[in-house]
């Protein structure tokens, strides 16, 4: 390789690490990098300006062209020291901000809280260690974030130690395997595994097989359904926790028709999948029934979905989110509301906003993801993981855990979620008064999840879901096959 | 301004390139330097440029004198050198090329400010340069244009044009010309390098003829034009008679005919010949021979050798012996015995043994100094020389060398040359280029003379006198 | 030999203390660090399964890049050789043969004959239109990962599914499994033995890998050894591709038993740094790695038992890269190396 183009490697290697604190990923920063590379031999190749610069790399060259040949060495020495100083301080630089993070972050913490709580409460039995594996950053605003808190009340409730593992997908992790995730944790001592994504499938059956004596909770999964597609009874030990956010959804598309001008409404889905479709369909119900409320006609409400692949962004792979949400807003939508585990749409929400447009948002997943864009946001349906992995946690504790599919329903009061509930709603500060009023009337009318479905309701292809007056099964709802009748979007099917 | 030489003194290991060196440039003058290949005016040049360190002497700019071996005082000096063929940032624009060389080295270069010279300057000498013309798109012509254009636009004072006309068209040459009297005349020093007597008798002033390293005459301009050639061959140009016997002289009788066809360069179509002959191709640097010689060697080479009036010698059968060693004729990472295999093994599994065996074989026979294990890039010229000897096969039926004693002592050269003897009878032909004259008329029997990418005269050595070549290969 | 072994293991403790250093900066024990990266990479059998299924894959990217370095490619394409190589393997995986009991074999098979087509593919363009390997191979890297993303949303999506998150798991019968119980990766590892010999052999042994190394080192001067370029750059594509293919084909069935975008996991770039670490040296390349992959696989560890964030791993790989590469230019090791054998003054 021509000397020249170390120097210019050297700097793109160290991209990665300035790049660190922005919860980039390697694998994207190493095709960055390369594509950088490749750019800078393009533009050494191209400009001039650099040529003497990297000339001067090529040692023998600059000696023999610029010099008698006796400063030679000396040169080289001072050189080559600049290019150390300079690439260490490249890394000072770049990793120094992020120096406080590393350091606290193991959790001490869990050992003080631990002892008040066990002295009181004459020794409950409790837990020491338990894993939780994450599909993205635990501080992502959304789904990781609302599942990392879940871990964080078990610390607090038992004083047991959380062993995070985060950013586990193929695309960030691609040399990660849920299974081998889970079997470290096990060696580190965790008594229960958290395995918290619907991409995990694979990978939480494989290790449920394996460590057998290891009790595990795939969340929103359907292992232990007994009733259902995908039910292993042969798995003894790995239970699904999943909240009935349809409860949540239906909330969410009933704010969103409610403050919709237009009745145009873009929803940004993000895999297709039987979780994803029912959530949809019961958003889209929720923003019927409030835009007919209004006074509209059914006709004049346009709910588009479009999916963009993943339940994040992954560049070169999925739909970019940010694009697609300014896509929505220039096709004339005026509220958007989010289903991904990440708040672009409520960014882009914001930022259009301040460009003037009139156009408002809905969040999802995290309580607290209104905070991104407190003035554009109409509020947000949340989990509370919290509560129900305590439980777990608790039974864990007890030796009372059994492999059980639970579909934990909402605690709501006249439409308004309780603090301790699985599922809520969270009003967000550009929600309307009237829009609060009409969302709680709504709420508060509804009787259980199938109620959501009452029909009639027809899927996409005309075939019926409910019958005029009657609900579907639970069965039914939770492998939802189709989007709705009234709905524009892909149902993803074969 | 007044270049004053004074004592110059270079050598190259046992070579002595400039010897005791004085002499005046005056200002305003027009000044031409000449000499046979290796007589020391390109080691002077570099001396005055500042890439090279004299031994001893000084030079003296305006009696002041000049700081030697470096470059940037060379610069400082305003001193420009337009070589033979000038910039090498070939992906390059032309405008582009001004930003990268300019040692003007402020930060931001205005586009248009450039442009706007460079179309003044083209007006001046009516030459068309589209400034966003790829260099390696220009001809050499148009780089040398261009070269001279930047040395002035970056202010260089004495301008030292280095066999610089070759890509000039006449009426262009008459513009320059025209432009470097005025130059002269404002003060600026001109400095022209040239075997061509005739563009020296034109312009120049006054003339410095170098020999062996050392000022023969410096002459005031016009002289006749036969006295400065053969000032300028020197004694060499004298001998007439050839101590080596004529190969084809001996061996006229169970001679085959060969031909060769050689549309590209001459009007004659097909030259033909006995086989066996060496052919010396005489000509100056950048006159053409090399690329005359490179024609012959491709799968459908554009100039042919036939053995007979139907089949043409195979690529095979044709060996290559580059005159860049280095660079373009061996692989200066690899060992002498990688060579030896690549060149000698012909199964698809290399049985390294004897490979080793052969290699000190030929290491033997060759007188390589070095081990099979030696790389190439660390063996010396002459024996990287030696090395590429053996490396022809035997079943060579036509040898191309280019100038393949360059940069060889004499014992090397003279290696070369009875090896190249020893072993001519096996082959059909030998083509060979060289800048000595010396060395065409001792070792080849048939002598094509090339002049500005053409062949300006052919004949058997006995027939073609050394003066006649001389004046030939000058443009005469 | 002896010489050069030395010579890299000098470098490696001058890169290892450079990263030692780094660490020391962030304020982490470099100690706690390496031992946790050791523990984590080689604490059991099912974690040394684990490395060394990671190294294989990785020494296969760094054996592909070795071909073509040698005849003085830039093969940026074998990220997507990788990729097309795991297309291959699904596509046989998917049919009835993935069904038959040697279809790891045919899976294998297939996946280095579909490296090997795009490698083929760099070669063509390069060849025919001139374009450079290092824009054609990442014109074709984009390309592959397209492609990828295509078929696992599109054509080959789980059934009612349409996620980017992978398609169905292959059938049993198209796993590359472990030894016996274990999860120790003893095909790989054979595949890979069987191609660092036939690699050893080609470029110390056959005219062919000669010939390839001459094109690399001088192009003119191959010319005049009437060395044809154009085919022995088409020839060091294909074996770089089918090797990269063959990667792809076992990070498929063996790591993952289902095709995800981005599968390669950008060993093909790490597969880069690896070659351009090691020279042409391959036994270099197993060990580098083996210090890779065992970073990767015990970097995990760094998370889970010290609280680091994700991207410390590859901070160190990085660093350990970035001084490895100063400590070459600079040729530091080489004086040390002058210098030690000087002291010890038995060697010529």
């Amino acid at each position: 390789m021509n000397k020249a183009f170390v120097f210019p490697y050297f700097v793109c290697l160290s991209i990665p690490i300035c790049y660190k604190n922005v919860n980039l990923n390697f694998y994207f920063l190493i095709k960055l990098n390369n594509s950088l590379f490749g750019a800078i031999i393009f533009i050494i190749d191209k400009f001039s300006i650099f040529i003497e610069f990297f000339e001067i790399l090529n040692f023998s060259l600059f000696a023999e062209k610029y010099i008698g040949g006796k400063m030679l060495q000396d040169i080289k020495f001072k050189f080559i020291l600049g290019l150390l100083v300079s690439s260490a301080m490249i890394l000072a630089v770049a990793c120094s901000s992020d120096t406080p993070e590393p350091t606290p972050a193991p959790a001490p913490t869990a050992e003080p809280t631990a002892e008040p709580t066990a002295e009181p409460t004459a020794e409950p039995k409790t837990i020491e260690k338990f894993g939780m594996i994450l599909v993205g950053p635990r501080d992502d605003k959304g789904w990781s974030q609302a599942h990392f808190e879940g871990g964080e009340a078990i610390e607090k409730a038992m004083g047991a130690e959380m062993i995070v593992a985060d950013f586990i997908n193929p695309a960030d992790s691609p040399n990660t395997t849920v299974a081998q995730v889970a079997a470290d944790m096990i060696d580190q001592g965790a008594e229960l595994i958290f395995a918290t994504s619907d991409d995990m499938k694979d990978g939480i059956l494989e290790a449920a097989a394996a460590h057998p004596e290891i009790p595990m909770i795939w969340s929103s999964g359907d292992s232990a359904f007994a009733d259902g597609k995908g039910y292993k009874p042969e798995l003894e030990n790995l239970g699904n926790i999943m909240g009935q956010m349809e409860f949540g959804k239906y909330m969410a598309g009933c704010a969103a028709a409610s403050e919709s001008k237009s009745g145009n409404i873009g929803f940004l889905g993000p895999l297709i999948n039987d979780e994803t479709r029912r959530l949809t369909n019961a958003a889209y119900i929720g923003a019927r029934d409030c835009w007919v409320d209004k006074g509209n006609s059914i006709t004049d409400l346009n709910f588009e979905v479009i999916w963009i692949g993943f339940w994040f962004h992954i560049p070169g792979v999925t739909l970019d989110p940010t694009t697609v949400v300014n896509d929505f807003y220039d096709s004339g939508v005026d509220v958007v509301i989010s289903h991904i585990d990440t708040p672009e749409a409520l960014t882009v929400t914001d930022q259009r906003a301040a460009d003037g447009e009139d156009v408002l948002v809905v969040g999802y997943d995290y309580e607290n993801s209104c905070d991104v864009a407190p003035s554009v946001c109409i509020g947000v349906p949340y989990f509370n993981w919290g509560p129900s992995y305590v439980e777990a946690a608790e039974n864990v504790a007890n030796d009372t855990f059994s492999a059980e599919w639970t579909w934990v329903a909402p605690k709501l009061e006249n439409g308004v979620t309780l603090e301790d509930s699985m599922v809520g709603f969270k009003s967000g500060d550009a929600m309307s008064s009237e829009t609060s009023e009409r969302v709680s009337k709504f709420a508060s009318e509804l009787d259980g999840i199938a109620s959501i479905f009452t029909g009639p309701i027809n899927y996409q292809d005309g075939t019926v879901m409910s019958e005029d007056g009657s609900t579907p099964s639970l069965y039914d709802i939770w492998y939802t096959s189709q989007l709705l009748e009234g709905m524009t979007g892909d149902s993803g099917g074969n | 301004m007044k270049i004053e030489f004074k004592n110059i003194s270079k050598s190259f290991g046992k070579v002595q390139a400039n010897s005791k060196i004085s002499f005046t440039i005056s200002t305003g003058s027009i000044h031409a330097i000449i000499g046979e290949n290796g007589a020391g005016k390109s080691t002077l040049i570099k001396i005055l440029s500042g890439q090279i360190l004299p031994d001893e002497g000084s030079i003296k700019l305006n009696n002041k004198k000049m700081i030697l071996g470096s470059t940037q005082e060379a610069n400082k000096k305003r001193i420009g050198i337009l070589g033979q063929d000038p910039l090498d940032f070939s992906n390059f624009t032309v405008l582009e090329s001004f930003l990268a060389g300019g040692n003007k080295s402020s930060v931001i270069v205005s586009k248009s400010k450039i442009e706007k010279i460079i179309s003044e300057f083209s007006k001046k000498f009516d030459w068309e340069i589209d400034v966003n013309s790829l260099i390696k798109d220009l001809s050499v012509g148009q780089r040398q244009q261009l070269e001279l254009i930047r040395l002035l636009y970056l202010g260089a004072k004495i301008i030292i044009l280095d066999e610089p006309t070759s890509g000039f068209s006449l009426d262009q040459k008459k513009k320059v010309f025209d432009n470097l009297r005025e130059l002269a005349a404002k003060g600026y020093s001109v400095i022209l390098v040239s075997h061509k007597i005739e563009e020296i008798l034109e312009i120049c002033t006054k003339v410095t003829i170098l020999q062996n390293g050392s000022v023969l005459q410096t002459l005031d301009l016009p002289v006749d034009p036969k006295l400065l050639i053969k000032k300028m061959f020197g004694k060499s140009s004298e001998i007439t008679n050839n101590l080596t016997p004529s190969f084809i002289m001996n061996n006229n009788n169970n001679a085959k005919n060969l031909s060769l066809e050689i549309k590209e360069f001459s009007s004659e179509e097909k030259i033909k010949l006995a086989e066996g002959t060496i052919i010396g191709v005489a000509g100056l640097q950048g006159s053409g021979s090399d690329k005359f010689i490179k024609s012959f060697y491709s799968y459908s080479p554009q100039s042919k050798v036939y053995s007979d009036e139907i089949t043409s010698v195979e690529y095979s059968n044709i060996t290559y012996v580059a005159s860049d060693r280095l660079e373009k004729g061996l692989f200066p990472d690899m060992t002498i015995k990688e060579h030896i295999a690549l060149m000698y093994n012909s199964k698809s599994l290399i049985n390294w043994s004897n490979t080793l065996e052969l290699t000190k074989n030929l290491i033997n026979t060759y007188g390589i100094v070095g081990n099979p294990e030696t790389l190439a890039k660390n063996l010396s010229g002459g024996n990287q020389q030696r090395l590429m000897l053996a490396l022809i096969k035997e079943n060579t039926k036509l040898l191309l060398l280019e100038q393949p004693t360059r940069g060889l002592d004499i014992g090397s050269a003279k290696f070369v040359w009875e090896n190249l003897f020893q072993t001519r009878s096996k082959k059909n032909l030998i083509i060979f280029s060289s800048v000595d004259l010396d060395e065409i008329y001792d070792y080849s029997d048939y002598i094509i003379c090339f002049y500005d990418n053409k062949i300006v005269s052919t004949g058997y050595k006995n027939v073609l006198s050394k003066s006649i070549v001389m004046e030939k290969i000058s443009g005469n | 030999m002896y010489k050069s072994l030395l010579q890299n293991f000098i470098t490696t403790i001058l890169a290892v203390f450079s990263v030692s250093l780094v660490l020391f900066i962030l304020q982490v024990s470099p100690l706690e660090i390496y031992n946790n990266l050791f523990d984590g990479s080689f604490g059991n059998l099912d974690k040394i399964s684990r490395t060394l299924l990671i190294a294989t894959v990785m020494a296969l990217a760094g054996f592909a890049l070795i071909i073509t370095f040698s005849a003085g490619l830039w093969n940026i394409g074998i990220e997507g050789q990788m990729l097309f190589g795991a297309i291959g393997a699904t596509f046989i995986a998917r049919t009835i043969l993935g069904e038959l009991f040697f279809a790891p074999v045919i899976i294998i098979i297939f996946g280095g004959i579909f490296g090997s087509l795009l490698g083929l593919l760099s070669a063509f363009l390069k060849i025919r239109f001139n374009v450079h390997e290092i824009f054609g191979g990442l014109g074709i890297n984009f390309v592959a990962s397209g492609l990828i993303v295509y078929l696992v949303i599109g054509p080959w999506k789980r059934e009612g599914i349409a996620s980017t998150g992978g398609t169905d798991l292959f059938p049993a019968a198209s796993w590359i499994n472990g030894f016996g119980e274990s999860n120790f990766p003893v095909y790989p590892i054979v595949i890979a033995i069987f191609i660092f010999l036939l690699l050893f052999t080609l470029l110390s042994r056959t005219s062919l890998g000669l010939r390839l190394i001459a094109t690399g080192a001088n192009t003119d001067a191959a010319d005049k050894f009437k060395i044809d370029a154009g085919k022995f750059i088409i020839y060091a594509f294909i074996f770089a591709g089918a090797i990269g293919g063959i990667a792809g084909s076992i990070q498929a069935s063996s790591i993952h038993h289902k095709l995800v975008p981005g599968i390669a996991g950008g060993y093909g770039f790490l597969g880069i740094l690896i070659a351009l670490i090691a020279g042409r040296n391959l036994f270099t390349v197993v060990i580098i790695s083996l210090v890779f992959a065992s970073i990767m696989v015990g970097g995990v560890q760094l998370q889970l038992r010290l609280g680091l964030d994700s991207s410390f791993p590859y901070i160190i790989e990085s660093v350990f890269v970035m001084a490895w590469l100063i400590i070459k230019a600079s040729k530091v090791d080489a004086k040390l190396l002058r210098f030690i054998i000087k002291k010890e003054g038995n060697f010529e």
